[in-house]
């Protein structure tokens, strides 16, 4: 698969603050998710491969050549984390003056049209929602037709509507065979959108591959059980388990080896009435591979603990 | 130039739409001209000098004002922008946006003495022939290139608060000590020795000069050379605080 960016060893820091540490990763055609928690250095890539930082260590090159060069500029599109938009010019005016700095730009009607954006066209951008404006910087980053696209979570806080409009654009933009490198929170994005998944955790490209691929190497399972009304406390002994959430009458055992778990719940004769297995999905995954990174830390035990958690 | 043209009418556009930055940018050197100017017009054309003498230096502290105070404070309120970020990932070197941002002051500066000039018309004994409007507007719009630089300067290097105060004392102390408050033979002799070397003193000269009203016989070589030099310094000092400013914020 053709690569058109690249990152090489990428070391960036701020301080003393290690965003990103020896990074090395390829981007192709197609959409590619960045996942990981907050702080996990997924902004700060997309402000490096944009030439919009430079790296402390290491090598980016995109499209053949360095991000900061102007020949590079103008074959990429990026809408960042921040919705950047002049609140007093008109979305029309707004996307004219940035259509005049590419060589070969949409026109103003395709990407009216692509991201329907006629009924607020001659209005200022400070008097649009969120969910419009989300829109129109999308459209700002696709006017240049560029060849790869940086979305930093370009559906953040929207509604589900907006937010399905803003798929069908983005998925067509790599249907038309461009580079697209998102970044989100949202895993039904991801799932809905990239053929490839990276998850950032702690500065570090913990997984690369392809949807299923995350999942399955992650080898996490949900053991679902449910246990009936009025069960008196039960005492387990050892289960092998990841992490483990209650929820009412509901015991849900995230483990890496789900017969093991069940064969202990039997043997400890927890009363369960109804159990569930699965493959857990990306969210799950995706806490599995960036616990104790960022800000939403969710501790998971590599080990077979000891759960004295007891069924209410 | 096309996209330099194209920033500064979207700068224009933009500040067009904002009456709360443009409204007091008309009607203070309005009030001020009335305030302090009038009766100084008035005592000249006693005895039969033209007001043009009274009225330059107060266009030129309509121009100053605008030029290093408005334009400072835009840049350090820009910085903070998202939107500049964005522009900065154009495709466009960085000059070409400086220069859109320079222009667009120039041509907001024609706008800003309109209010002036037409009190100054109607109300004052202003002699200027027809042909030398052009000359002498042309002068207070090209002398004011230097100030500019310095309001872009102040502008990268300082946070907004702090930038419309340190733009304050420099175009005040700049405007005192180059003569537009009070006669530079007014001023205590040290500071006369001086002043010829200040840009808003040679700004003033040059402004007089092109239309025959100098008040002093000077080379045209040294105006425009202090002039030059000023502007050289300022293009630097701006350079310097853009590259810190990129630095620090996209380093």
């Amino acid at each position: 698969m053709e690569v058109i960016a690249r990152l090489e060893h990428v070391t960036k820091t701020y301080g003393k603050v290690v965003a990103l540490d020896a990074v090395s990763l390829t981007v192709s055609r197609g959409v590619t998710a960045v996942l990981g928690p907050n702080g996990a250095g997924k902004s700060t890539m997309i402000e490096l491969l944009s030439g919009l930082r430079r790296p402390t260590g290491g090598r980016v090159e995109v499209l053949g050549g360095d991000p900061g060069d102007l020949a590079v500029k103008a074959r990429i599109g990026i809408t960042p984390q921040r919705t950047a938009l002049p609140w007093r010019l008109t979305v029309a005016e707004t996307l004219d003056l940035l259509a005049a700095h590419y060589p070969k730009p949409l026109t103003r009607d395709e990407v009216v049209q692509r991201l329907d954006l006629g009924e607020f066209l001659h209005k200022r951008n400070g008097t649009l929602s969120g969910g419009q404006r989300r829109r129109v910087a999308l459209g700002a980053a696709l006017i240049g037709n560029p060849e790869l696209l940086f979305l930093d979570e370009p559906t953040s806080g929207l509604d589900a509507d907006s937010r399905d409009r803003l798929w069908a654009a983005i998925a067509e933009v790599s249907a038309g065979g461009r580079g697209v490198l998102l970044t989100t929170h949202d895993m039904a994005e991801a799932e809905h959108l990239a053929g490839r998944i990276v998850v950032i955790a702690g500065g570090k490209v913990a997984r690369d591959g392809s949807l299923d691929d995350v999942i399955v190497e992650v080898g996490l399972h949900l053991v679902d059980i449910e246990v009936p009304d009025g069960t008196s406390p039960l005492t387990f002994t050892t289960i092998p388990a990841e992490r483990v959430e209650q929820l009412g009458n509901r015991t849900r055992i995230y483990t890496a080896d789900p017969d093991a778990t069940v064969r202990a719940l039997v043997l400890d004769r927890v009363p369960f009435r109804g159990i569930r297995v699965e493959r857990v999905g990306l969210e799950e995954a995706i806490r599995a591979i960036t616990a104790g990174d960022g800000d939403s830390v969710i501790p998971v035990s590599p080990a077979v603990p000891q759960l004295a958690e007891r069924v209410s | 130039m096309r996209h330099v043209l194209l920033h500064a009418r979207a700068h224009l556009r933009d500040t067009s739409r904002m009456p709360v930055y443009w409204v007091p940018a008309l009607l203070f050197p309005l009030v001020f001209f009335g305030l302090f100017g009038y009766t100084n017009a008035a005592s000249l054309a006693k005895i039969g000098l033209g007001s043009e003498y009274v009225i330059t230096p107060f266009l030129l502290f309509t121009t100053l004002n605008v030029t290093i105070v408005s334009l400072s404070a835009g840049v350090a309120a820009d910085r903070e922008n998202p939107w500049e970020q964005r522009l900065r990932l154009l495709p466009l070197p960085a000059l070409s946006r400086f220069a859109g941002r320079l222009l667009y002051v120039l041509g907001f500066n024609l706008v800003s003495w309109i209010p002036l000039l037409t009190l100054a018309v109607f109300t004052t004994d202003l002699k200027l022939p027809l042909a030398q409007w052009p000359v002498w507007l042309g002068a207070v719009l090209l002398g004011a290139i230097p100030f500019g630089l310095l309001g872009m300067a102040i502008g990268y290097r300082f946070p907004p608060q702090g930038a419309m105060t340190v733009a304050n004392i420099l175009f005040m102390l700049l405007a005192f000590l180059g003569g537009l408050f009070v006669p530079v033979s007014q001023l205590p002799a040290a500071i006369r020795d001086v002043v010829v070397y200040l840009p808003t003193h040679e700004y003033q000269h040059l402004v007089l000069a092109i239309i025959g009203r100098a008040d002093r016989i000077a080379a045209p070589l040294w105006t425009i050379g202090v002039l030059a030099a000023w502007t050289l310094l300022f293009a630097w000092l701006a350079r310097t605080a853009f590259r810190r400013d990129e630095g620090v914020r996209y380093g």
